[in-house]
């Protein structure tokens, strides 16, 4: 299996989101996004689901979570370290 | 996700700290109180029951009074996995001899199989850890025909609440202890409860039913709940827990309408077709019921 883009990291990462935020709406580029713990929790456990990872729970950090392009930053790096 | 360890503890250090202020008339007289009244008024014991249990007894208010609605014949157990509520229970309840309150918890009664008549949960189910592990020894202390009625909080209570407060509480707390805050608790929405309960206790008509009230009060009178289950606030240092609740204050305030402040629970009945049906008859006026216990103030 190819490794993922970082374009689709991103549309997988805004695809999980829409599901668990209010309404379905969109997470907002440069800001912190609608979901509510909960909802946080089932966001990183997604993330961790659809792209094989394991995130540590040093890595749940603003850096990594703040934004989508964070996100995916993070997956990205979580990836090539699995797949050097 | 290895985080750190379950919360248990964490909440269960939470209710035995705050075990004295459980019954203060404050906390009564909140939304929390009064539904719990309204849900407690709600059960229908059936004649000949045998034995009674309360998961999750707390202080054990609700055994004192169904022991003054059954016959003495009816052994009431109440069941509390916190040591501060426990010794109220204990201590509330010492006079009345079919009464017994036990250490346990959803995931492991003290009882025997098939043991129980009637098990009842007023405002506990939501803080279980392992639903399903929950279910079946729920499953398995229930004799035949025995009926069931839990009550608790689904997902989506308190939204107007949490919209507000969530970006402080991830501020303050830091991603992963706000992430970790979430997993104190387990709310389920209403199509993952009965998928959970119809799989786990089969041919028992289990049915679940959601209930959506919206409370207005006052923010003192919203506080007087709301900081007793903050438990993921235990590792804030008290100058920077003491901002938190000021920021969040503020935060409440602005949510003020003509009517009071809103919060809007969405609690889940879990019952057996027999409990639920009278349950429902009981309370057919639910909303009345708790409005009027709030408009008492």
């Amino acid at each position: 299996m190819s490794t993922p883009t970082a374009e689709d990291i991103r549309e997988t990462i805004v695809r999980i989101y829409r599901s668990l935020s209010p309404g379905g709406r969109l997470p907002r580029d440069h800001e912190r996004g609608e979901l509510d713990s909960m909802a946080f929790l089932e966001f990183v456990l997604s993330i961790e689901r659809e792209f094989g990872i394991i995130v540590d729970g040093r890595e749940l950090t603003e850096a990594n979570f703040a934004t989508t392009a964070a996100t995916t930053t993070f997956v990205l790096g979580k990836l090539a370290s699995a797949n050097p | 996700m290895p985080v750190s360890p379950s919360g248990d503890d964490t909440i269960l250090d939470t209710y035995s700290e705050q075990a004295s202020a459980y019954d203060m008339e404050a906390n009564q007289r909140s939304c929390w109180g009064s539904l719990a009244r309204v849900e407690l008024n709600s059960l229908s014991i059936r004649p000949g029951c045998q034995r009674v249990v309360d998961v999750g007894c707390g202080t054990g208010w609700a055994l004192v009074h169904l022991a003054s609605r059954l016959t003495p014949t009816t052994r009431l157990v109440g069941i509390e996995p916190a040591p501060g509520m426990r010794t109220i229970a204990c201590e509330r309840t010492s006079d009345l001899p079919n009464v017994a309150v036990l250490d346990g918890r959803f995931e492991a009664m003290p009882l025997a199989s098939e043991s129980v008549d009637h098990l009842y949960s007023i405002h506990a189910f939501h803080w279980v850890r392992q639903v399903n592990t929950a279910i079946a020894e729920i499953g398995r202390v229930l004799a035949p025909n025995a009926d069931l009625d839990l009550f608790f909080a689904g997902r989506g209570t308190g939204q107007e609440f949490i919209a507000i407060t969530s970006d402080i509480l991830r501020r303050y707390l830091g991603l992963a202890r706000w992430i970790q805050s979430a997993k104190l608790r387990n709310q389920l929405t209403l199509e993952q409860a009965r998928e959970a309960f119809r799989d786990g206790l089969p041919g028992r008509g289990v049915e679940v039913r959601e209930m959506v009230e919206t409370h207005f009060d006052t923010l003192e009178g919203h506080w007087a709940w709301w900081v007793r289950i903050q438990g993921h606030f235990a590792d804030l240092e008290p100058a920077a827990r003491d901002d938190c609740f000021g920021e969040i204050r503020r935060a409440l305030r602005r949510l003020q309408t003509d009517a009071g402040i809103p919060y809007t629970t969405r609690i889940l009945h879990v019952s057996t077709r027999h409990a639920l049906d009278t349950a429902w008859r009981k309370a057919s006026d639910w909303k009345t019921c708790t409005k009027t216990a709030l408009s008492k103030r």
